[in-house]
């Protein structure tokens, strides 16, 4: 199909009026009777409507379900890679570790209203990492039949009982952790199993055989006697705790730097960022904590009265911006392996950028034309798997209300 | 069998969004405001972008060069956004009568080179701050974008350590 005909003139008295009459136009292109006003066109509104007709936003697209959890983003979200249902790397937007320090916190003090126990927002984040690697996508049971949605992927059944919007990022977040507190209640209950293999087994096994391990091994419950997907999870979780205490310090020290921010506000904001010593946590990444630690940040220096300017786009703006970014990465250079480092920067693009980005207008742009239908198409299909999720969800509610009762 | 969108062929799909997205093209809106990525010891930047509605949010196209991974971010995360209008009320907007034939000049070659309305605005803009010529001004907003993607680079890959990896798969 031929885009619409418009027209826009361009000249000193009729330049406003013919771009009224463009408007027209557009309003009248979106009728089956298209109308033309091609003899309004002087060259330069000729190639202005060409280009307005033939530009496109060719972007990919975060799914319908990733962008509600980006709408709880107050910092520049980051992107992730991560291993897709067909086994194949994607790269995803998803939240700034700040957002998901937030998010945890928020989960944690309103479920200290609903089950009157304090729940670690370090475990809140480590399962939301654990579960979805911040990716809201639709997951499925073994089986195929059930779907799991949202950032803690919960399956419709646990999300109606717990009255949660799954898909929410808030409301995933307080479910969760009123899973957690479930999970810390089983691991009072049951003081001779490892509490992290405890909390695990609520959330990531059923009660059936949750009850048959108990029953079976008793005190001498362990990690290889569970089945290798909670294994996983066990290990992940306290890997992800780590994580969090991280995020969480840096955050802190982010929020403390904030001088509007009241000393009572500091005080809540408080959290206990000692490292774990559990046996199951593995090697951390020790230079991330110097390596995002700022003591200059803009928005610090902001924050103590100091007005500093944002750098304008102009060509000497791009020198110093060429400039700090190569002292960026010589920091990064001297404080990491060389070899580490270019990892880093491969990773989710494949190529060095400049390579790849400066080969010519002409080829990126066709390039970038051909493969935006497929960005267009993978946000699709996204978006329609969150559908048949949904779908699935509702069929399997309905089927229930139908079932005889007993 | 219930008609919905996922029960469609994937090349209809892909038909109605290119169109859609075609439609949109002279109504694409913009944003001015301020990039701060928190976490690198780097200023905050000015930038002037497009706006892409998906899933009833706006992102902006921060970056407007790399259509294979472009920097897309919340609107909201920018720091004191500013409305311009969409891209006809841009091109449409007086003070371009300034430039002269600069102008025209500038539309020719964003035709030509098939630049994003990120790179033409912001080209633009470059005219209007330095007097540049709009071959220099189109290089410049080029480069900007091309930075863009590297600050967004280095970006990643200082939070790589701490946001990403797990030990096993879930």
């Amino acid at each position: 199909m031929q885009p619409h005909n418009l027209t826009i003139v361009r000249g000193s008295a009729g330049f406003k009026q013919a771009c009224a009459l463009a408007a027209s136009a557009m309003a009248l292109a979106a009728t089956p009777a298209q109308t033309s006003l091609s003899a309004l066109t002087t060259p330069a509104a000729k190639k202005a409507e060409r280009y307005l007709t033939s530009q496109a936003a060719n972007a990919q697209a975060p799914s319908a379900d990733q962008t509600r959890v980006l709408r709880y983003a107050t910092y520049p979200p980051v992107k992730t890679t991560i291993y897709g249902a067909s086994g194949r790397k994607e790269t995803h937007l998803t939240l700034h570790p700040f957002d998901v320090v937030r998010l945890a916190r928020e989960a944690s003090g309103r479920v200290k209203n609903i089950e009157r126990m304090t729940v670690d927002p370090a475990k809140i984040g480590a399962l939301l990492i654990t579960e979805s690697a911040l990716v809201a996508r639709v997951g499925w049971s073994s089986d195929g039949k059930t779907p799991s949605l949202g950032l803690a992927q919960f399956e419709p059944d646990t999300a109606a009982a717990l009255a949660i919007d799954p898909r929410d990022p808030v409301e995933a977040a307080v479910g969760a952790a009123r899973l957690l507190a479930e999970g810390e209640r089983f691991a009072r209950r049951h003081r001779h199993i490892d509490r992290n293999i405890a909390i695990s087994l609520v959330y990531n096994v059923s009660s059936r055989l949750r009850g048959q391990l108990v029953e079976q091994f008793g005190s001498a419950l362990a990690l290889e006697h569970l089945p290798q997907p909670t294994q996983h999870h066990v290990k992940n979780m306290a890997y992800g705790q780590q994580k969090m205490r991280i995020f969480s310090a840096l955050y802190d020290q982010h929020i403390q730097q904030l001088s509007h921010h009241s000393a009572h506000q500091r005080k809540d904001f408080t959290v206990n960022t000692q490292p774990s010593t559990h046996a199951l946590v593995t090697g951390l990444p020790t230079p991330a904590m110097d390596l995002v630690r700022r003591e200059n940040s803009q928005r610090h220096l902001e924050a103590a009265g100091h007005r500093v300017s944002a750098i304008p786009m102009t060509q000497q703006g791009l020198d110093l911006m060429r400039a700090k970014i190569s002292a960026l990465v010589q920091t990064m250079t001297d404080r990491l392996p060389r070899s580490q480092l270019d990892e880093l920067l491969r990773m989710g693009r494949g190529e060095p950028i400049v390579a790849r980005l400066a080969q010519g207008p002409t080829s990126d742009h066709v390039r970038g034309f051909s493969a935006s239908a497929a960005h267009f198409a993978h946000a699709t299909r996204a978006t329609a798997m969150d559908r048949q999720a949904s779908l699935a969800g509702e069929r399997m509610e309905q089927a229930r209300r139908d079932a005889p009762r007993p | 069998m219930r008609e919905s969108a996922w029960n469609r062929p994937a090349a209809t799909l892909r038909a109605r969004n290119d169109l859609q997205t075609m439609q949109l093209i002279p109504n694409i809106h913009l944003v001015k405001g301020v990039y701060a990525p928190f976490g690198t010891d780097l200023p905050p930047v000015e930038v002037v972008c497009q706006v892409v509605p998906l899933n009833g949010a706006a992102y902006v196209w921060l970056d407007g060069v790399d259509h294979n991974d472009p920097v897309l971010l919340p609107a909201q995360v920018l720091d004191g956004t500013r409305r311009l209008g969409t891209l006809r009320d841009y091109l449409e907007d007086l003070r371009h009568e300034q430039l002269g034939e600069g102008f025209d000049s500038l539309l020719d070659l964003a035709m030509e080179q098939q630049v994003s309305a990120t790179v033409l605005v912001r080209a633009c803009e470059i005219m209007h701050e330095e007097g540049s010529d709009p071959s220099q001004a189109i290089t410049t907003a080029r480069q900007w974008g091309i930075m863009l993607c590297e600050l967004d680079q280095a970006h990643r890959a200082e939070f790589q350590l701490v946001s990403q990896g797990s030990p096993t798969p879930a």
